[in-house]
């Protein structure tokens, strides 16, 4: 004989203990786990970022406290360590080079130019000279890097580079003119 | 440290972003004034345009007018020299050749001695702090401020004015160095070189040299400290070379080996660039060049209008004060007069707080418009002039001078208002 459950209704459902029971018991497990979980992360990045000896904070904690110059009075108490905390407050100083490259304008041998001039200098250099220069200026500043910083540059380049400049030259004549 | 808070849509209106921007800013169109909102870090970091001219935050600096990126050079703003000193953070910043120094574990960094001496040193920071500590004011001026400025046009780093500044420097007097290496007789040269280097092989290092006579003098200093803070890493740290009353070409930055020679130094900084003609104040004719050149050294006098703004609006019977700067090589300022009709009758100024001969000196006067001078206004301008004279009596020329270098100008200066009804 099959054993057939009674179809209840939807309200039945609801109301009935096997139904109400477990659905409850995960909503409150759910928070008590999670409140716990919650306190126990707190507590350590509270206890993390408070710790004194912690040495990898120890770089922005001099550098945000200013200690810099070495002359904190709390340096002086100890003459012994004092050499070594000296030392130690001006730490590793490091440079972040912003990037800044001007996107260059199309002209005949624009590749010639960005082989060999960018390898020393920035194009902002190039861009930043005074306009309306003859083509012998050109050519006395670029056979200057030849001649004196060693590019490695054939004398056919070095033309070649002075046709990208004039070029160049000519673009900045315009973007003075006509953009505000 | 708190950690930078990422979503999605902050990422992707950054990414889209950086790639409007890189495309619009050679074509001088502002981010600002389209309307978009930028977020901190770029605003801090990112380049942007002012009058066609890239200004850029270089760390510890404020936004300062990109000279070059790569070596960077990088130029004062006019309104930071309304102080004495000039703060480290906007201090001009001028590099020959990269690489430069991005990195320097001080612990480790050490300053060598040696060359024509009995002991050759090598001194850690700490050590350097065991001497006694000396403190100068004095101005450091690029040899080639105001290059821009040269009539006809020059070609090299195209500096406007600011390209000097007068900052409190403390640090070791470098004859206690040398005395404690001990000079052998028969040294003449002290050459100094920094931890910058070249990008080829065959790029000269940038190595200056001082005569012993001058590198020996009192306030001749190896600096760690400017402005009561250390260095910036863009201004020399750890150490950095202070010759008072020289131009900055000598002030070598990062300062890493000193040697005595017995012969002159002679390296291509000292022979074949910073080369001035060997005439009056520098001065040659552009189209008679000057065939004997010598290695810039002292600086000659200037002065310089920093207060009112340039071209500010003024009412007609208005008291102005006027105020500036003045400097020379080290003998001091004597005197600063001012013009209001072009050179004609001259006006002495009230001279400042000294902080010693070195430093920038400040003046200051008042002026009020005046029937007569209602006759010399042109399109409704007041112009000024301001010369310096120093202690030995050297005043500043009306005419600028120029040379093939673009190198020590110092002509009288001019500055305008607008004067309204």
């Amino acid at each position: 004989m099959q054993n057939h459950t009674p179809i209840l209704p939807e309200t039945a459902k609801e109301n009935s203990d096997s139904y109400r029971y477990p659905h409850r018991m995960v909503i409150v497990y759910t928070l008590f786990l999670l409140m716990g979980a919650s306190i126990i992360a707190w507590v350590s990045l509270q206890n993390r970022y408070n710790r004194e000896d912690d040495e990898s904070l120890d770089y922005f904690k001099e550098v945000s406290s200013k200690n810099l110059s070495g002359r904190d009075p709390h340096l002086d108490k100890n003459s012994e360590t004092k050499t070594n905390l000296k030392e130690k407050s001006l730490g590793v100083v490091s440079l972040y080079y912003p990037w800044f490259e001007i996107p260059l304008p199309p002209g005949e041998h624009k590749q010639v130019f960005q082989n060999h001039c960018l390898v020393c200098h920035s194009p902002q250099l190039v861009f930043n000279q005074p306009p309306h220069l003859k083509s012998e200026v050109w050519k006395g500043v670029v056979h200057k890097m030849v001649a004196n910083y060693g590019a490695n540059i054939s004398a056919l380049e070095e033309e070649q580079i002075v046709t990208y400049l004039l070029a160049l030259q000519l673009f900045r004549d315009y973007q003075a003119k006509n953009v505000p | 440290m708190q950690a930078k808070r990422i979503d999605r849509r902050h990422w992707l209106r950054q990414s889209f972003t950086v790639g409007l921007r890189s495309s619009l800013l050679y074509s001088g169109i502002s981010l600002s004034a389209l309307g978009c909102k930028r977020d901190r870090q770029r605003q801090e970091n990112g380049p942007v345009m002012l009058d066609n001219e890239p200004v850029l935050r270089f760390p510890d600096k404020v936004p300062m007018r990109v000279v070059n990126d790569r070596p960077p050079c990088l130029e004062t703003p006019w309104r930071y020299y309304r102080d004495d000193f000039t703060p480290n953070e906007a201090f001009y910043v001028r590099w020959h050749l990269q690489s430069i120094p991005t990195r320097i574990d001080s612990a480790n960094w050490r300053l060598k001695i040696g060359g024509h001496v009995q002991k050759s040193l090598e001194l850690s920071l700490a050590d350097l702090r065991q001497f006694e500590v000396v403190q100068l004011a004095a101005v450091n001026q690029c040899s080639g401020n105001s290059r821009s400025l040269f009539g006809p046009r020059v070609t090299g780093a195209q500096w406007g004015n600011g390209a000097m500044g007068n900052a409190m420097w403390a640090g070791v007097p470098l004859k206690t160095l040398l005395d404690k290496a001990g000079i052998r007789a028969g040294a003449i040269d002290v050459s100094f070189d920094g931890l910058d280097q070249g990008p080829l092989a065959s790029v000269p290092d940038f190595v200056k040299s001082l005569p012993l006579d001058i590198a020996r003098r009192p306030e001749v200093l190896v600096a760690y400290e400017m402005n009561g803070a250390p260095l910036p890493i863009l201004n020399g740290f750890p150490v950095r070379l202070v010759v008072p009353g020289y131009y900055a070409t000598y002030w070598i930055k990062s300062l890493s080996q000193i040697i005595v020679h017995e012969q002159t130094y002679t390296g291509y900084w000292m022979t074949k660039a910073y080369l001035i003609p060997a005439t009056n104040n520098a001065n040659e004719n552009p189209d008679r060049l000057s065939k004997s050149m010598i290695p810039i050294h002292q600086m000659n006098v200037r002065s310089f209008f920093t207060m009112p703004e340039e071209l500010q609006q003024v009412r007609k019977n208005q008291l102005v004060k006027l105020a500036g700067i003045a400097f020379d090589g080290g003998s001091g300022i004597a005197k600063v007069e001012i013009s209001a009709d072009r050179g004609k009758s001259w006006q002495q100024t009230e001279l400042g707080k000294n902080h010693g001969n070195y430093s920038f000196r400040r003046w200051s006067a008042l002026w009020q418009n005046s029937e007569e001078f209602t006759k010399l206004l042109e399109n409704n301008k007041a112009t000024w002039l301001v010369k310096a004279t120093n202690n030995k009596g050297e005043e500043q020329p009306m005419e600028s001078i120029w040379n093939r270098g673009g190198y020590m100008r110092n002509g009288v200066e001019s500055w305008s208002v607008e004067v309204v009804g």
